[in-house]
C-alpha cells in the first residue's frame, strides 16, 4: 500500500499534468497547428531527426528481414504466379543494399520528369510516423528543400499518395489519401467527376459521384481531376474493386482501394509547383482515358 | 535520482523505435503497430515514484504527439492516465514476468480505448474509422508479447545490477 502523502502527491501530479495536457490540446486546435505548437514541432523534430536517421540505418535490416518472414508465410497460400513473383521481390529485397535502393529511387525519378514536365520533383525518404491511430507521416524533405504545403506526392510510378500538410526546416508532415479527412476531386475512365474520401485504413477509399453516367466496372481506374492548382490532372489515385450501378445518378461506394500499396511505401516524391505557376487557373481538361495522349496512363504502382 | 534519468532515457529510446521501427514501412502486423511506448511507460511507472512514474508518461506522449505532428497533448494526456493508473495499481500485481504481462495486457486495452475516445472527442475521429475496433483489440495483444522483453530490460536499467523480476 502506498503511503497517503505519495498518492496524494500523485494526484496532484496527475491533475497538474492532465490540466496542462488539455491545454496543449485546446491550444493546438485554436491555433490550427500555427504560431507557438508549430514552432516547437519543428524544434522537436529538427532535433530528432538525426538520430531518426541513425535508428534507421540499424532498424531497415531488421524490417526487412521482418518483412520476408510475413511474406514467406502468406505466399504458401497464393497462386504459382503471385509465389514467383513475391519469391523474386524476396530475394531482391534479401540482396539489396542501401546504394541499390537510392539507384531505383534516381531512375524512378528521372521517369517521373518526363511524366511532370513543369513541376519540380523531391525525392525523400519516409522519416517516421504516429501509431496505429495516426496515418499521417513524416518525410526526410523541408521548406530547405524547397517543400511547401498543398503539395501533392506521389509514388515512384507518380500514383497520388498524399499532400503536404506541414513544412519544418528539414522534414515535412503528409497526409496520405487514406486518412480519415482527407478528400480528393477525381474522375472516372468514363468521365464521371467524383470525389474521394480516406476512411482511415489502408485497404478502403469511398467514392461519391452525384452525376454519375455510367457504372464502374473492376479496375475502374480513378485518376486526379481538378483538385487544386497544385495537383495535376490525371494521377492514378484508386481501382474499383467491386462493380458500381448507378443509382439514382448516384454512385456511393467503399469498394475502392488505394493504387498505392501504403504498406510497402519508403520513398516518395514531392511535385512541387513553379512559383509563376501557382495563381494561374487549373487546367480542367478531362484527361485522356485511352491512354494515348495522357502521361500518366500508365502509371501507378 | 538516476532511476529518473534512466527511465527517461529509457522513454526517449521508446520514441525513438516507437517512431522508426513501428512506423509506415515498418513493422506492423495486420497493419497495426505496437505501442513500445505505452508498454515502457507501463513497466517503468511501476518502479517509479508516483511523479517520476507521470513524468514519463507525460513525457513521451508530448515527444510521440511531436514528432507524428498530431494534435499535441493528445497522448501525452492518455499515457499520464495510463501511467497513473499504472502506479495506482502496482502493489496488487507484483507476483512476475507473467503478471507483469498481463497488467501491460489490461493497462493497454484501458490507455488505447482512452486514446480513441479523447481523439474522437477532440475532432481526430479515431473510434469511427473501420479499423478502430481492430485498432483497439490488437494493439494490447502486440503490447503484451513486447512486455516479455520490455520488463527485464527496464528492471535492469532501472535497478541497475539488482536482478530483474517482473513489474
Amino acid at each position: 500500500m502506498l503511503p497517503y502523502g505519495s498518492s496524494r502527491r500523485g494526484t496532484v501530479t496527475l491533475g497538474v499534468l492532465a490540466l496542462i495536457s488539455f491545454l496543449l490540446m485546446t491550444f493546438d486546435i485554436r491555433s490550427s497547428g500555427e504560431g507557438f505548437t508549430q514552432t516547437i514541432r519543428s524544434g522537436a523534430q529538427t532535433i530528432f531527426n538525426p538520430f531518426q536517421h541513425v535508428a534507421q540505418a540499424v532498424i531497415d535490416p531488421v524490417v526487412d528481414a521482418f518483412d520476408a518472414l510475413a511474406n514467406l508465410a502468406s505466399l504458401r497460400e497464393e497462386n504459382d504466379r503471385l509465389r514467383g513473383e513475391r519469391e523474386e521481390l524476396l530475394s531482391r529485397l534479401a540482396e539489396a543494399e542501401a546504394a541499390l535502393v537510392e539507384n531505383d529511387q534516381l531512375r524512378a525519378l528521372l521517369a517521373l520528369y518526363d511524366q511532370f514536365p513543369e513541376y519540380t520533383l523531391t525525392a525523400a525518404a519516409i522519416l517516421s510516423s504516429g501509431d496505429s491511430f495516426d496515418l499521417r507521416f513524416t518525410i526526410n524533405r523541408g521548406a530547405n528543400d524547397g517543400i511547401v504545403v498543398g503539395s501533392a506526392v506521389v509514388d515512384d510510378a507518380g500514383a497520388l499518395i498524399g499532400f503536404i500538410v506541414d513544412v519544418s526546416e528539414t522534414t515535412s508532415t503528409v497526409d496520405p489519401i487514406i486518412a480519415s479527412g482527407t478528400v480528393v476531386s477525381v474522375v472516372t475512365d468514363g468521365g464521371d467527376p467524383g470525389i474521394i474520401s480516406g476512411q482511415g485504413t489502408e485497404d478502403e477509399l469511398r467514392l461519391e459521384i452525384y452525376d454519375a453516367t455510367a457504372d464502374l466496372s473492376v479496375d475502374s481506374v480513378l485518376r486526379t481531376f481538378r483538385h487544386d492548382n497544385n495537383t495535376p490532372n490525371g494521377l492514378n489515385v484508386a481501382i474499383v474493386t467491386v462493380p458500381a450501378p448507378v443509382n439514382v445518378s448516384k454512385i456511393d461506394t467503399n469498394s475502392v482501394v488505394p493504387f498505392v500499396d501504403f504498406t510497402r511505401l519508403q520513398f516518395v516524391t514531392v511535385l512541387g509547383v513553379p512559383s509563376d505557376l501557382v495563381d494561374e487557373p487549373t487546367d480542367t481538361t478531362i484527361p485522356d482515358t485511352t491512354g494515348s495522349t495522357d502521361s500518366t496512363a500508365d502509371g501507378g504502382s | 535520482m538516476r532511476t529518473r534519468s534512466v527511465s527517461l532515457l529509457l522513454i526517449l529510446v521508446a520514441v525513438l523505435v516507437q517512431t522508426t521501427l513501428f512506423s509506415v514501412g515498418g513493422i506492423r502486423p495486420f497493419r497495426v503497430a505496437p505501442d513500445l511506448v505505452m508498454v515502457v511507460t507501463i513497466v517503468a511507472a511501476r518502479r517509479l515514484d508516483d511523479d517520476a512514474a507521470l513524468l514519463v508518461g507525460f513525457t513521451g506522449g508530448v515527444l510521440i504527439d511531436l514528432l507524428a505532428s498530431s494534435l499535441l497533448g493528445w497522448r501525452a494526456l492518455t499515457l499520464t492516465l495510463v501511467a497513473y493508473m499504472a502506479v495506482r495499481t502496482r502493489s496488487r500485481f507484483d507476483l512476475g514476468l507473467m503478471s507483469g504481462a498481463l497488467v501491460v495486457l489490461v493497462l493497454s486495452f484501458a490507455g488505447v480505448v482512452l486514446l480513441a475516445v479523447v481523439g474522437t472527442l477532440f475532432g481526430q475521429a479515431t473510434l469511427t474509422e473501420p479499423d478502430a475496433l481492430r485498432r483497439i483489440m490488437l494493439v494490447p495483444g502486440y503490447n503484451f508479447l513486447l512486455a516479455f522483453l520490455v520488463q527485464p530490460i527496464v528492471g535492469r536499467a532501472v535497478e541497475g545490477k539488482q536482478r530483474s523480476r517482473g513489474l
